[in-house]
């Protein structure tokens, strides 16, 4: 029995880059193996992402949580990591999944470092240099979303999902227009505050998220729901893949 | 004939010379010696001025035993300790925020410039350690070392994975006046958190060294870390810049700053630091690029 499960009446796909096949689904010509570790990996990120950034919200709101519920935000974290890690193995996606793999997983990894300071933040909130650590935190966390719609964009292509190759660009640009972009100018806020105000830092996120409206939340929120609703998709479409095949042939 | 076939390299002799200055303004600025020079403005730099110098010089001495070393073959190895040991002192500085048991005096006031100087010095302090290790282990001591040998089970891998985790991220959640008392824990912790993945994953490992009853890389990575451990007080105690430890357990009697219990933290220190390193290197890389 083949480890490899091949297009018998579709054509294979080799990756280029930024080319999205005419043909409506192709099928993909990589391992059984691979498939395993592609549904896993989506499956992992969505529910990494989604508890991630449950519990980093609630962190940071000034309720009282307990160390049992913050005990979340590392769950969330390292399922992102695990995750990230099954998608960096699949290899029969060519060199530049692999590539695009690789950083992902570098980011995630870093964030994962970061993700000690953010709980230890939590225990000096009034220390400048956790509170750089934990917006460090934030930003490799806003990095990682948009460094994962980049490899959901090879997958679409090597699925010939031109729809999901559109949205993942989509989505990518907006999480650098809507949360990327606003991040950096509260840093640059803080610290030039900092700087040239001799402001505490702190008393000045707490002012800024004091000042956040609701509705400006969900919006600058909507790429990143947008996001994992991608990485659902892609779980979707590769056990679809899956399920699709012959059983003979698996 | 000096026993030895390979040239002392000329970097060793710049290390050298960096150390002998440094060490002159020390005594300089502590004995009152040209007034008129404000010795605290070099003496600031002691720190990485110092290690910098024994880096180059102890990987000069290795590779004039070895024909082969860190600076001279092993370029990448150094790039990746260099920034491997900033971002492992980083996150011991966070904990240091939360359970203090250090904290610095007389720091550049001018912020990029006080950033520069923690890379540089937190830079030296991955190679410092390993270079020391790979120097004892080019005398061959502790070579011959040996202990029972047995296996590890399943069991006992996670009981470490346990117990690190426990050490590792237990201290800052406990009570505020328990805290500085639980640094063992930090330096422990992620030796026994790490290993067990370093053991399965087939990098180099201690715990793969005990099972096959080796215990020579052990008690040079100890020695490596009294020795190292000597070294840090040493040169900080007349530093200009400098550290001062505020944990509160012995601090009656000390060697320079360091109560003289905190020592013990060294041992555990260098294997912690040796795990760490392979823990991540090991994503990059499988070749023992260390020497040690």
């Amino acid at each position: 029995m083949s480890d490899t499960i091949d297009a018998a009446a579709q054509p294979s796909l080799r990756l280029a880059h930024g080319a999205v096949p005419d043909s409506a689904i192709v099928t993909l010509r990589v391992p059984a193996r691979d498939y395993v570790r592609l549904a896993q990996g989506f499956y992992f990120i969505f529910w990494g992402l989604l508890v991630t950034v449950l519990t980093a919200a609630q962190l940071l709101m000034p309720i009282e949580i307990s160390p049992f519920a913050e005990l979340f935000l590392g769950v969330g974290v390292l399922a992102t990591l695990i995750g990230s890690w099954r998608l960096y193995q699949v290899r029969s996606l060519g060199e530049q999944w692999h590539k695009r793999m690789g950083r992902t997983m570098a980011v995630a990894a870093l964030l994962t470092y970061f993700c000690l300071f953010f709980y230890l933040w939590r225990r000096a909130p009034q220390s400048s240099y956790l509170l750089g650590n934990m917006l460090a935190f934030a930003a490799t966390g806003i990095i990682y979303v948009i460094a994962f719609n980049r490899v959901v964009a090879t997958l679409a292509v090597a699925l010939g999902r031109k729809d999901m190759a559109l949205e993942s660009r989509v989505f990518g640009s907006g999480n650098i227009g809507l949360l990327l972009v606003p991040f950096a100018c509260v840093v640059a806020y803080i610290i030039g505050m900092a700087v040239f105000q001799r402001s505490d830092p702190l008393s000045e996120l707490r002012f800024l998220l004091g000042r956040a409206n609701l509705l400006v939340i969900i919006l600058l929120l909507l790429p990143f729901s947008l996001t994992l609703s991608l990485a659902w998709s892609c779980k979707d479409a590769v056990l679809r893949q899956l399920s699709n095949l012959d059983p003979d042939r698996l | 004939m000096n026993g030895y076939r390979h040239r002392f390299p000329q970097y060793g002799t710049v290390g050298l010379i960096i150390l002998l200055l440094m060490e002159t303004a020390i005594f300089c600025s502590q004995t009152d010696a040209f007034p008129e020079v404000r010795w605290s403005r070099i003496t600031t730099w002691a720190t990485p001025a110092c290690w910098w110098g024994y880096i180059l010089f102890v990987d000069a001495w290795i590779y004039r035993r070895k024909g082969t070393s860190l600076l001279t073959d092993r370029r990448r190895s150094l790039a990746i300790q260099c920034i491997l040991s900033i971002v492992f002192w980083c996150l011991f500085e966070a904990y240091n925020r939360v359970m203090p048991g250090w904290r610095y005096e007389h720091l550049e006031a001018d912020l990029s410039v006080r950033l520069i100087g923690y890379a540089i010095a937190f830079a030296t302090i991955m190679p410092g350690l390993f270079l020391t290790c790979e120097f004892l282990e080019s005398y061959n001591l502790f070579g011959r070392v040996r202990m029972p040998r047995f296996h590890w089970s399943r069991a006992a891998l996670i009981a470490s994975i346990v117990i690190g985790a426990f050490f590792a991220f237990a201290p800052p959640f406990l009570p505020e006046n328990m805290r500085g008392y639980l640094w063992a824990f930090v330096w422990m912790g992620w030796f026994f958190l790490l290993e067990p993945f370093n053991y399965w994953r087939g990098v180099p490992s201690i715990y793969s060294d005990w099972e096959h009853g080796d215990l020579s890389r052990t008690l040079q990575l100890f020695a490596a870390g009294i020795t190292c451990g000597l070294l840090w007080e040493f040169w900080n105690m007349w530093a200009y810049t400098k550290w001062v430890y505020i944990f509160p357990l012995g601090q009656g009697v000390k060697y320079f700053e360091m109560p003289l219990v905190g020592f013990l933290g060294f041992l555990p220190f260098a294997l912690e630091y040796f795990v760490m390193f392979h823990f991540i290197a090991s994503f990059f890389t499988r070749d023992d690029t260390l020497g040690i």
